[in-house]
């Protein structure tokens, strides 16, 4: 059922490449407008999938998607026109200066497209106008999808670990300004990345995927909120999530709520307050196995 | 579509373009030369003589021939070749790069993007394989004298509008084909070969087709060569009595013993080409144009259904 509130949607998601292959096992999601959610996973679990699935790239081998309402797979134009989206690791037009890639866009999405938004942004970080997509480094082509993204003016931002192969410095001024667009433009971000610090910077919700399946949906605070630390090995104990080794080689285990949906957890002897980070790895450890 | 778009677009297939227009330009230079050069040469040579003295100015006049002939010939062959090169970069570069994954959901609709960009590629190909076919027009009255361009078949495979829209069909089927493959090198194995398929299909098609059209044209000429170079000949028959037109196995058939063979002095069957006459060159040639045309166009179609589907990696 299609809700208003919510500008991306996934009903039951399978997305099966062969027999063996399956990159996503029934998908239930819905990413809530003004929102920047994080999805998070390790690879192979399924994030790119479902981001492309979203942008009509990818046709699900069961249930449906919907991109404000919109079944992108059916109605690509009518879907994309609410999509601006960052593939991971941009490849722009090496023979085209970057001012080129402005007039293009303008000329590929034709109305409402907002040159005047991405020279802001271009100017804002820098990136000169008149250099050949070739010169640009791996951020500043980031950058460049990014403004191009923005001057769409699309109501959801799919970006795809834009941030992967980003500088620190790099990854904070991209985030930035996703975080400006969502605050003062009204948009909405999904955001897949690995880097659990620039989730805490930039995002309000977070979306866990492992083995094709979601493993936790939930606003981050009370991600966090709801989950414990304990000391040592408790795979298979009632209420563990996952048990995994920290830097230091001890091994901890995530106690938290069996529902996707968490309530906090129990404080009990032996717990401490879980970090966002421990969360994840807790749940990435939960589809990987017992020990790792 | 804006003047801005047709820059981009020509910007981002510049090295193919420059490439390929480059090389039909230099045939046609090289043509125009000949049309400039090669009458004065064979006059030269007429009035000479056969003095040994002249040889010179006969191998002159006979290379520039041969010139004249290599670059008609160059400018058919790079004319297609360059559509299939320009063909395959469209869509299968995209992908190979990654560039249709920034393109296409800034773009919306695919069709249109492709459509757009095939258009403006196909507009300076078209007009870039003209030129040369255009002189190779003007050459035929200098390499072959007493043949009138508009209404004889010599050389009609590498003048006039056929080349053009054998070009466009030959594009057409390099957007299918890297399409189909999103990578240029194998787009470009596969183009390759579905233009060699297509062409023995059409081939076949376009016989039958000219086999429909073609009248018998009589063969006691006193210039034969130039009765097959005027004419597309596509058959030998054999006139009986009655005027009825019959193979040379039907012609056999009812040989009586003793009885000349047909085709040989005394045979009670005159020997007729079957062909489409020269005055009717102008039509073929629009209307086979036409055909390669619409070919490119429905591969092109074909290029559209591949692209709304497929993914852009």
């Amino acid at each position: 059922m299609v809700d208003s509130s919510n500008v991306l949607e996934a009903w039951g998601l399978a997305k099966r490449y062969n027999r063996r292959t399956v990159a996503l096992a029934g998908i239930d999601l819905a990413i809530r407008r003004g929102s920047i959610t994080a999805l998070v996973g390790p690879n192979g679990a399924g994030k790119s999938t479902l981001i492309k699935a979203w942008v009509g790239f990818e046709r699900p081998s069961a249930g449906r998607v919907a991109v404000a309402g919109v079944d992108p797979w059916t109605d690509r134009v009518a879907a994309l026109a609410h999509i601006g989206y960052v593939p991971q690791t941009p490849a722009l037009y090496r023979e085209l200066r970057v001012v080129d890639h402005v007039d293009l866009a303008a000329d590929l999405r034709g109305d409402p497209f907002e040159v005047s938004i991405v020279m802001r942004r271009l100017d804002e970080l820098d990136i000169p106008l008149d250099a050949r997509a070739g010169e640009l480094s791996g951020g500043q082509s980031a950058q460049v999808a990014l403004a191009l993204a923005l001057g769409t003016r699309a109501e959801v931002l799919l970006l795809d670990e834009p941030l992967a192969s980003l500088d620190p410095l790099a990854r904070r001024e991209f985030l930035h300004v996703v975080m400006d667009a969502v605050r003062s433009g009204g948009s909405t971000a999904l955001l897949s990345s690995h880097v659990i610090t620039d989730i805490e910077q930039a995002c309000d919700h977070i979306v866990v995927l492992g083995r094709g399946r979601k493993l936790l949906d939930a606003p981050i605070a009370e991600a966090v909120a709801a989950h414990a630390i304990a000391d040592g090995d408790m795979t298979g104990t009632p209420g563990i999530i996952g048990s995994f080794i920290e830097a230091d080689g001890t091994r901890i285990s995530l106690v938290g709520p069996t529902s996707t949906a968490p309530e906090p957890a129990q404080a009990s002897a032996g717990t401490r307050p879980a970090t966002l980070e421990e969360v994840v790895l807790g749940y990435l450890a939960s589809v990987r196995g017992p020990r790792q | 579509m804006s003047a801005r778009s047709v820059r981009l677009i020509v910007r981002q297939y510049r090295f193919e373009l420059t490439a390929i227009v480059a090389t039909l330009l230099v045939a046609a230079a090289v043509g125009l030369l000949v049309l400039a050069r090669l009458p004065g040469l064979v006059e030269q040579a007429s009035a000479c003589g056969s003095a040994y003295e002249c040889q010179g100015l006969r191998d002159d006049a006979a290379r520039m021939r041969q010139l004249g002939g290599l670059a008609s010939a160059i400018a058919s062959a790079i004319g297609a070749f360059g559509g299939i090169v320009l063909g395959v970069a469209v869509v299968g570069r995209e992908v190979e790069r990654g560039t249709a994954a920034l393109a296409w959901p800034l773009a919306r609709s695919r069709r249109r993007w492709l459509l757009t960009r095939a258009v403006v590629i196909a507009a300076v190909l078209a007009v870039a394989a003209l030129i040369p076919s255009l002189v190779a027009d003007r050459l035929v009255a200098v390499l072959h004298p007493g043949s009138d361009a508009g209404t004889s078949f010599v050389d009609f495979e590498t003048r006039g509008l056929l080349p053009v829209g054998r070009d466009l069909a030959a594009l057409g089927v390099g957007v299918l084909a890297g399409a189909l493959f999103g990578r240029v090198l194998q787009g470009l194995l596969l183009a390759l070969v579905l233009a060699a398929a297509g062409n023995l299909g059409i081939a076949a098609v376009v016989g039958a087709w000219r086999v429909a059209d073609a009248v018998a044209i009589p063969m006691n000429g006193p210039d034969q060569d130039e009765m097959y170079q005027r004419n597309l000949i596509v058959d030998t028959r054999f006139r009986d009595a009655a005027g009825k037109l019959v193979s040379i196995e039907d012609a056999y058939s009812h040989l009586s013993p003793g009885e000349a063979p047909p085709g040989m002095p005394g045979s009670k069957y005159e020997t007729v080409a079957v062909g489409i006459p020269g005055d009717h060159y102008q039509d073929i040639d629009r209307r086979e144009a036409a055909m390669w045309v619409a070919v490119g166009v429905i591969v092109l179609g074909g290029s559209l259904l591949v692209v709304e589907r497929r993914r852009p990696y």
